[in-house]
């Protein structure tokens, strides 16, 4: 594999120490679609766990958890994403992603597994001009006949927040 | 020269005695920093001062860092100041920073000398000083 | 670099640094506050102990940088040692020049302590080494130069008391106390035997004795108190009509007086005697109008030397305000010299003048404390601190398992609230641990307005209150920058130049006064100037130059103004003086304070000056709180907010007309605030009557939240909301979180914050009302 990659990617060499991290995301299932998560940002994976509400908060900040003495937020990504909100279960999981030292949960319906998608693999986001989703997303993944959807983990957190922000400033 | 040697251990004691009586100082001892204060005090009051004090600082009773300090306090009290502040070199086996700069910044000692000493470097010490003449 | 230094060896150098660090900021102060006690008018005793102080700090500097063989930082302080043993033995009179030199000396210091946890070595400060030695040379040298040539030296500044040796006052202490015994068991007796004339002989002359010494050795206050005492014991003993048992009690409560006086001397002091003149005219009061002795001491008196030579009328008025023309020189020299005074007169007029001086309150003088203390890394001690947290957090996870419910178990309850106290007491150990009094900070600010006031050549005086105040050190990092911009604005543009101020009727000298004090969990930090005060319109006027408001602010208050010079753009570099040297605003001052979560507040009168608080609350990592539930959810509300819970009966509520529910409790109305509305969760009951009503206080306002039922009480460690949360915006009513005994988090009530909502659907009505 990784010899494979060398001669797709020959600016590896000044990677060589996040080698191992490099091209690899982890999947999760949502709503019917694949998606992916850059491995580089995920600390860890939970079981849903119950959630302390937080008041005044975005519908899809479903609140704060304890992560071993940590107080962590946690996204619900559907809502994020403006799909439809959906019961938990015991497949559900918190996926902890750690985004320039923002710890977040996100829940997501189901995780699958870590896959190694390398760049050449990936097209940008069809500009659909669907919905602003688009923002969050990376690009399209292809590993073998599926597609997975990956994400931009720090527009998943920010973007339209802050713009909301600037925009209560300028008014 | 009056000098008090402040040291607990007996053969330290010698050394440094035979050392400075090689310069015809007058030397008085004391055992632990409790007793050097009594005799710098008794110095004091009978009008004639040490020229310098050798201290150790692991003592028993009262280490050396504390007589240091206390013997600066019975100065500042007395208004002794300047060039009239008593002579002090450490003598000690302890080299750590925090206990150089304490002596050195904290107790305003003159000079710090790290065991096993030897005599040229208290003569140099001493020369430094001005306590005796450069040639021994 | 660094690799040709032992280990030991960069040790030693950052040992040396900070134990360097800390002596000057505890001995600059010492310097500038010498320095406004000297010039002509000084008097070597009153410094002495300070001389010897600010000595040994280049003294162990010296040894110091000679030990790590860092000659030039030696030699700089073996020159500045030079100029002070001059000043101490009286071979020099401290001049203000010298105390910029010192000044100079402690930067030189400073630089060099910079330089040497660089490079290990000071090779590169050789040139401003020379610079600063030739400095101190030159004020050696005139001095050493005069004295050689045999030019006639007055020595204007000597009196009785610098001849004083330490022996001799050893021996006037242990001497007078066993006067003050004799006198006081004499007076004991006269006061039960009181025509007995041999008794109050002995007494008279147990005084008469102690006033000699007192007055051989130059302790004023002691001398002219005992003159008095003195007086009146001999009208008593020649028969005057005089109360005896008054005067005898009087005068054994001037024993015990005396004796702290003596103390004060044993210690060094000066013998000082506070509220003399109330003791004076206390014995005043027990004599006869014909006899009582004239007190110089009462009146306003000048202690300068011109003022008591034209008092004495040596020497006109004319004759003295020419010579302090010249005041470079001294003014008794010129006297002399012009022919206008005799030695005699010069004399004796210094002799009231060292009186007198004696008498006046001595400039404040830092005092030099040690204390013993090793230095922890402050890494190490927040872990610690976290550590605890986490502890507490256990300890309440073990003392309220679930496991436990409903289970008799004695001796486990005695050992866990045994273990809870501990705990506690760890915790507040704890948060003690990072506490450090603003002092350190405060002495730093004493060397910036002395340079302001130098630079700019205004006066001012500069108080400190409060400097035991205690508060977190990262607080300490964060106000001192905000501090220096604070007091460079009010030295700026606050405090006005001395004419401007004589014109307005006030004092030519300024006043700035920095405090700190803790308050309802917060320090305040202080700054008060009764300078030109802040102008209103010329902020206005500015805001609308910048675009920061678009009308003219007519409808603005004046707090919602001056907050204007906070904003981003507000504060012009232009105006930033090479002090602060930083080139930032005000809004920086804001900024600062805001990331400890503080406040500012600033209050100002035109013409009488300005107040500036910084309002910053302590760390207060763990608080005792109440839990609550609501529902399904759980809340913490601070101890301290809770004023008494109750159940309510029906007819205790009221219904206003604009829906809010008002509930009786005693005499007072109280609103009531419904938790699951404010949090918009679903209760278990929604009639007052079934719940509990908990009446809280914020800011001396009170109001009665409505919650399901309470939980008990326990230690609370506060963690906060992730910031990813408030970037969202302020959090309702919340002020933080805390994680519970079965590892759920639970929220903690901002009882501020609620109470702030409450108002806000008042706040637009009352503002038309005035509030």
């Amino acid at each position: 594999m990784a010899e494979m990659r060398r001669d797709i990617d020959f600016d590896d060499d000044l990677y060589d120490d996040e080698d191992t991290q490099k091209d690899k995301y982890l999947t999760f299932f949502m709503a019917g679609e694949d998606y992916g998560i850059d491995i580089a940002y995920v600390t860890e994976i939970i079981g849903i766990q119950k959630i302390t509400e937080v008041p005044d908060m975005p519908v899809f900040i479903k609140g704060v958890i304890n992560l071993r003495g940590k107080v962590i937020p946690i996204m619900d990504v559907r809502l994020r994403f403006n799909m439809k909100e959906r019961a938990y279960d015991e497949r559900t999981c918190i996926i902890v992603v750690d985004i320039n030292g923002t710890a977040v949960g996100l829940v997501v319906d189901e995780v699958r597994e870590v896959a190694d998608i390398p760049e050449a693999q990936v097209e940008p986001p069809p500009q659909t001009g669907k919905g602003r989703s688009s923002r969050y997303l990376k690009g399209m993944g292809k590993v073998d006949d599926e597609v997975k959807i990956l994400l931009n983990a720090e527009n998943l957190l920010y973007d339209e927040e802050l713009e909301k922000l600037e925009t209560i400033g300028e008014g | 020269m009056k000098v008090l040697i402040v040291e607990d251990e007996v053969v330290s004691q010698k050394l440094l005695m035979g050392f400075m009586e090689a310069y015809d100082a007058m030397c008085h001892q004391a055992n632990n920093g409790k007793k050097a204060i009594e005799a710098f005090q008794e110095a004091l009051v009978t009008g004639d001062p040490y020229d310098l004090i050798l201290l150790d600082i692991m003592m028993p009773e009262m280490d050396g860092q504390q007589a240091l300090r206390e013997i600066r306090r019975i100065e500042a009290q007395k208004g002794i100041g300047g060039a009239d502040m008593v002579k002090i070199v450490m003598v000690t086996a302890l080299s750590d920073a925090k206990n150089v700069m304490e002596a050195l910044v904290k107790g305003s000692c003159e000079g710090y000398l790290t065991k096993p000493v030897y005599p040229q470097r208290l003569h140099e010490m001493l020369v430094h000083l001005g306590l005796v003449d450069e040639k021994p | 670099m660094t690799n040709q230094f032992s280990p030991d060896h960069v040790e030693m150098v950052h040992e040396f640094a900070q134990e360097i660090r800390d002596l000057l900021d505890e001995l600059e102060p010492v310097i500038i506050a010498m320095g406004e006690c000297c010039g002509t008018e000084g008097k070597l005793e009153d410094i002495s102990d300070d001389i010897n102080s600010i000595f040994r700090l280049f003294h162990s500097i010296k040894g110091a940088a000679g030990f790590l063989n860092f000659t030039h930082v030696a030699a700089t302080s073996h020159s500045a040692e030079n100029l002070l043993d001059l000043i101490r033995t009286g071979g020099m009179s401290l001049q203000p020049d010298h105390i910029d030199l010192l000044c100079q000396g402690c930067d030189f210091i400073r630089e060099a302590i910079d330089h040497v946890c660089q490079h290990y070595e000071d090779g590169g400060l050789s040139e401003q080494s020379r610079r600063l030695r030739d400095r101190f040379l030159a004020a050696i040298k005139p001095d050493l130069q005069a004295a050689e040539q045999g030019a006639p030296l007055i020595d204007l500044d000597g009196d009785l008391g610098s001849q004083v040796s330490p022996e001799m006052t050893v021996n006037f202490v242990s001497e007078s106390q066993e006067i003050l015994q004799a006198m006081e068991s004499g007076l004991l007796n006269w006061l039960n035997d009181q025509e007995n004339q041999e008794l109050l002989g002995d007494i008279f002359r147990h005084v008469h004795s102690f006033k000699g010494n007192c007055g051989f050795l130059g302790f004023a206050d002691l001398e002219s108190l005992s003159h008095h005492l003195e007086t009146a014991i001999d009208l008593a003993r020649s028969g005057t009509k005089v109360d005896n048992g008054k005067i005898a009690e009087l005068a054994l409560k001037l024993v015990d007086v005396y004796r702290e006086s003596l103390a004060d001397i044993e210690g060094g002091g000066p013998g000082k005697i506070d509220g003399l003149t109330i003791y004076l005219d206390m014995i005043n009061d027990l004599l006869p109008s014909a006899d009582r002795v004239s007190s110089e001491t009462v009146k306003e008196e000048s202690d300068r030397l011109g003022d008591i030579l034209v008092e004495l009328g040596a020497a006109s008025r004319a004759a003295v305000d020419i010579s302090l023309a010249q005041q470079n020189r001294q003014l008794g020299a010129i006297l002399v010299e012009s022919g206008a005074v005799s030695h005699d007169a010069i004399d004796k007029a210094l002799q009231i003048q060292a009186e007198r001086k004696k008498k006046k309150i001595g400039p404040t003088k830092a005092k030099v404390t040690s204390r013993q203390d090793i230095r922890v890394d402050l890494g190490k001690l927040d872990q610690l601190i976290d550590l605890i947290g986490e502890l507490v957090i256990a300890e309440n996870m073990v003392v309220h398992s679930p496991d436990l419910v409903d289970m008799e178990l004695d001796s486990f309850q005695k050992s866990s609230q045994h273990l809870s106290k501990i705990v506690r007491d760890l915790q507040e150990m704890a948060m003690t641990l990072r506490m450090v009094p603003v002092s350190g900070l405060f002495r730093r600010m004493i060397r910036l307005v002395h340079d302001l006031s130098r630079k700019s050549g205004k006066k001012v005086d500069f108080i400190l209150r409060g400097e035991d105040t205690e508060v977190d050190k990262t607080v300490i990092e964060t106000i001192t920058d905000p501090l220096v911009h604070l007091l460079r604005n009010s030295m700026d543009h606050g405090i006005e130049s001395s004419e401007v101020r004589l014109k307005a009727g006030k004092n030519s000298t300024g006043r700035i006064k920095l405090s700190a004090t803790h308050e309802e969990g917060c320090v305040k930090i202080t700054i008060d100037d009764d300078g030109g005060g802040l102008d209103r319109g010329k902020i206005l006027a500015k805001a609308r130059e910048k675009g920061l408001i678009h009308d003219d602010g007519s409808s603005m208050r004046d707090r919602e103004v001056f907050q204007l010079i906070f904003a981003p753009g507000f504060s012009t570099a232009a105006e930033i003086t090479d002090v602060s040297g930083r080139g930032v605003g005000m809004d920086v001052v804001r900024q600062n304070i805001n990331k400890v979560n503080g406040t500012i507040d600033i209050q100002s009168k035109a013409g009488q000056g300005t107040t500036v608080q910084l309002s910053i609350s302590l760390t207060m990592a763990i608080i005792e709180g109440m839990m609550v539930r609501c529902g399904q959810s759980r809340y913490i509300i601070p101890i301290i907010n809770i004023i008494e819970s109750f159940q309510c009966k029906p007819g205790m509520i009221t219904l206003a007309p604009d829906g809010q529910e008002i509930v009786k409790v005693r005499d007072n109305l109280l609103s009531v605030v419904r938790l699951h509305e404010l949090h918009k969760i679903v209760p278990d009951n929604y009639e007052l009557e079934k719940g509990i009503l908990i009446v809280l206080e914020a800011r001396r306002h009170n109001f009665c939240l409505f919650v399901d039922e309470l939980l008990g009480q326990q230690q609370t460690v506060i963690k906060g909301l992730s910031d990813y949360v408030t970037s969202f915006g302020n959090v309702g009513g919340v002020s933080g979180c805390t994680i519970m005994g079965n590892g759920e988090v639970c929220l903690i009530l901002d009882v501020q914050s609620v109470l702030d909502r409450l108002n806000t659907g008042e706040a637009d009505e009352s503002a038309y009302r005035g509030r």
